[in-house]
């Protein structure tokens, strides 16, 4: 994960649905420190939930075993900017195959999921590679 | 997050959805969805006025139910008019598949237009 400061939250939550919950509280309490607006706040926390659900959903395969199946949460604030990290220690996959998927029709759920991501937030990377997980960094900045 | 769901017509249901709809939730409303569609449901009102959350697991159970509908002949419109859950389906391009509108009785009315316009072009289909 990315550096850390003074004014960093990490958390670690288990690969499950039921802790969705989790991460959209913890993005709405350090989005309010981030000084970012209730409408941006709505908008990240869709984000950050895509973002996970994405991991429960596809970055496990029965090879890995529960106990390691996490999902870390990075969230850090800047000048008016929240930036949140999303990093899993899974199956990894192609970014650029998403692309072209996307650019084709053909990206299906997951990919109705990554474009919220792209319009709900103002920068989206996705850093992965079969084999070697993922990580998504999103940063919101407060409307001015 | 809690669904009622109360039939009107002999194939139309009302779905009130509550609370936080998101990967853990939605699998409870697709089982009440599908349990009115196997009940013979094909025009289904999804009352989301007092839902505060949506992503797209959501979506993708209300465009499914929506497709389900429509093969069988009928139709899905959405009650919704909380700003952050109307953003999501504009983004998503998903407001009009949906039949989006403003409360149930807009959503009503809109599914009525629907059985009207297909009685129309197919002639003697009943309006819900």
């Amino acid at each position: 994960m990315g550096a850390r400061d003074a004014n960093t939250v990490e958390l670690v939550l288990p690969s499950k649905p039921e802790y969705l919950l989790v991460a959209r509280l913890a993005t709405s309490g350090v989005g309010l420190r981030a000084g970012l607006s209730v409408d941006d706040i709505d908008d990240l926390k869709v984000a950050v939930a895509e973002a996970c659900t994405n991991v429960i959903s596809h970055a496990f395969d029965d090879n890995v075993p529960p106990e390691r199946r996490m999902i870390n949460l990075r969230m850090s604030t800047g000048k008016g900017e929240m930036t949140v990290e999303v990093e899993d220690e899974g199956v990894g996959f192609d970014p650029e195959a998403l692309q072209r998927a996307q650019r084709n029709g053909l990206e299906g759920e997951g990919g109705l999921g990554f474009g919220l991501m792209r319009e709900l937030t103002d920068s989206l990377t996705v850093e992965s590679a079969p084999g070697s997980g993922t990580r998504v960094i999103m940063v919101k900045r407060a409307a001015r | 997050m809690r669904i009622t769901a109360e039939r009107t017509d002999e194939d139309t249901a009302l779905c009130h959805v509550t609370g936080e709809l998101d990967a853990y939730t939605a699998p409870d409303l697709r089982d009440a969805l599908d349990e009115q569609l196997d009940q013979g449901v094909r025009w289904i009102v999804a009352d989301l006025t007092e839902l505060t959350y949506l992503d797209s697991t959501g979506l993708g159970i209300l465009i499914e139910t929506a497709k389900k509908c429509r093969q069988a002949g009928g139709d899905v419109a959405v009650a919704c008019d909380r700003k952050n859950l109307l953003r999501i389906f504009q983004i998503s391009g998903t407001h009009e598949i949906l039949n989006v509108v403003k409360d149930v009785g807009a959503a009503r009315e809109r599914l009525q237009e629907l059985a009207q316009e297909r009685s129309e072009g197919a002639g003697g289909e009943e309006a819900p």
